[in-house]
């Protein structure tokens, strides 16, 4: 297993090597000077040729990739001329909110997902399932900013319980102004996660183990919960990290729609104000997080199913 | 094969080719949709005339979905951006089919370093979220809608280049395609007339439900200032501009985000419709 753990690591490498080679091509794909791109259009000459220095540009591209990742391996993402800061600093201030709102997410979409899944099996065919499914199919029709808009108008401005947006102080602060960001994305991602539940938990229900539960006079909940459901969760959790990617694109039209101070909002600001170096480092950032999502994924399911250890053993 | 049998076979493949009944219904409403797109412009007057006399007036008979801030009347825009969404939701996949199609047909059948590089590149843009790496290329190129094709066919592709290069892997060692080549037919004659028509069903009915993602995605972006642009009737960028109005106009968002919402069921059962008929040993 520490083999399979390893190799696993070592598959980051290329993947790593992809990610950035985009974003530094990224800024190459602008028109003219990148030196000139990256300052923004109030540069002075004396700063652009220092840039133009610091970049190695005189140098063939290949060299300007190399000094490029060196300058990330310090944590030198350069710095944003609109807010006059170093962008290691701008990108982590503004982390925090998004990876809030990513868990947050999760939870809620599990808090979703997982009742209605076990709803839908145990009655299936009832009308119970049949609402979960059509619940399902009109879920993931909806686009994010739409739900983001109705749950404002019904539980912001008709019935004021929660705010329209913000991010407040403090935790629990925090957990309240981001409950409709979360719901919205939660109402988006729950349905795909619950279909693969009710799958799996329809397949696990036909297995004979199940059958030894239950003539053992096992009580129905028992059955469910405690055989049945273990079985079950993998391809579920499978389902939520392959979707991890298009959980943290969302994040970037609800953190728009709620104000939330996070990194989708610096990058969609960075992108008025043409503050090139920031989109790259946000892009960057938000690359790195999917690539470590689906790491743990994948080591969640060695946790999680021993069939899944002894095939990797 | 006996006689009986093959006329076993010859009854069940006529009974499988009955059109599913989701597929018939999803291309009724869609055709609807498309017809609504080229004419409905036509018989509803300018999207962008405004009434000042009339901002922000509820829904009735004059105004079905009610108006706007400028009292531009939302069912005319909403009717006009069927029209806008729709293009987007073409123009967002075409390129990727064709590109990812023909890049995942080479490198599936001949293997070697064009299949080395295409893979290399499919890994790479997967690594990204989707709608970050679009953004990112749509920042770097400047909003627009053109741009935004372009970035999404620069990622998009990759979709359409796995599905046909795991299917041309499979069809290429089955008899026909062996028989073709031991024939000494060109490469080309093998991959156009033999294993074309047998991959690409899988990458049709992926795009059948791509266009959606499509429409989704080319929203968002008008949504997020960085697809259409105003005064475009472009239904996520309606939706836009009735946040300001969300306690006193809730309307104005309300009826494009049905629209899309209609146009995305329409296109799911013709997806699923498709998949069905295209791949009939699925169907249970």
């Amino acid at each position: 297993m520490t083999r399979y753990i390893l190799r696993r690591l070592l598959m980051l490498v290329p993947v790593a090597i992809g990610i950035t080679m985009v974003v530094f091509l990224l800024v190459r794909l602008i028109p003219g000077d990148p030196a000139r791109t990256l300052l923004g259009i109030h540069a002075t000459p004396e700063l652009v040729a220092a840039m133009r220095a610091h970049l190695g540009l005189d140098r063939p591209l290949w060299a300007q990739y190399l000094i490029f990742v060196r300058h990330l391996a310090a944590g030198d993402f350069g710095h944003s001329y609109y807010y006059g800061e170093a962008i290691s600093r701008l990108v982590l201030t503004h982390l925090g909110p998004t990876l809030v709102l990513i868990a947050y997410s999760v939870v809620l979409t599990l808090a979703i997902a997982l009742p209605a899944g076990l709803l839908a099996a145990a009655r299936r065919d009832q009308a119970a399932d049949h609402l979960v499914r059509i619940g399902a199919v009109v879920g993931v029709g909806l686009p994010s900013y739409w739900i983001g808009f109705m749950l404002i108008l019904l539980l912001a401005v008709t019935i004021p319980i929660f705010p329209v947006a913000g991010y407040g102080t403090g935790l629990p602060s925090h957990l309240f102004d981001l409950f409709l960001p979360a719901l919205t994305i939660a109402i988006n991602l729950a349905p795909l996660v619950l279909r693969a539940l009710r799958a799996s938990l329809m397949e696990a229900l036909a297995s004979g183990y199940i059958d030894t539960a239950r003539a053992k006079g096992l009580p129905r909940r028992v059955v469910l919960l405690g055989h049945a459901l273990p079985n079950a969760i993998v391809p579920a959790v499978t389902v939520l990290g392959l979707n991890i990617g298009y959980l943290v694109g969302s994040t970037v039209i609800v953190e728009t729609v709620f104000a939330v101070p996070g990194l989708g909002q610096l990058m969609i600001n960075s992108i008025g104000t043409r503050d090139y170096p920031v989109i790259q480092a946000v892009t960057l950032v938000l690359g790195v997080l999917v690539v470590l999502v689906n790491l743990a994924t994948d080591l969640m399911q060695l946790l999680l199913d021993p069939r899944v250890r002894r095939e990797v053993a | 094969m006996s006689a009986a049998t093959a006329a076993e076979a010859g009854r069940e493949t006529a009974a499988r080719r009955k059109l599913p009944r989701n597929l018939v219904l999803g291309a009724s409403l869609l055709t609807a949709w498309v017809a609504l797109a080229a004419l409905g412009p036509l018989l509803v007057g300018n999207p962008s005339t405004m009434d000042l006399l009339h901002s922000l007036r509820p829904p009735s008979l004059a105004f079905p979905f009610g108006t706007d801030n400028l009292g531009r009347g939302i069912f005319t825009r909403v009717v006009w951006g069927a029209h806008i969404d729709l293009e987007i939701g073409l123009f967002t996949v075409l390129p990727a089919f064709l590109i990812g199609s023909t890049l995942g047909l080479l490198a599936g059948y001949f293997g070697g370093l064009i299949e080395t590089v295409v893979m290399r590149l499919v890994d790479i843009a997967v690594a990204f979220p989707f709608l970050v790496i679009v953004i990112a290329i749509v920042a770097v190129l400047g909003p627009g809608l053109t741009n935004m094709y372009i970035a999404v066919a620069m990622v998009g592709w990759v979709s359409y280049a796995r599905i046909i290069r795991a299917e041309t892997l499979l069809a290429k060692r089955l008899e026909y395609a062996e028989a073709a080549r031991l024939l000494g037919l060109p490469d080309r004659r093998v991959l156009l007339r033999h294993l074309l028509p047998n991959v690409i069903p899988q990458a049709v009915i992926y795009a059948s439900s791509d266009v959606i993602l499509g429409i989704f995605l080319g929203s968002s972006l008008g949504f997020l200032g960085l697809g259409a642009q105003p005064p475009s009737p472009e239904w996520g960028l309606i939706i836009a501009d009735g946040y300001s109005f969300v306690d006193r106009a809730p309307w104005i968002s309300a009826f494009p985000g049905l629209a899309i919402v209609l146009l995305a069921i329409s296109f799911s059962l013709f997806g699923d419709g498709l998949a069905d008929f295209l791949r009939p040993e699925t169907r249970r």
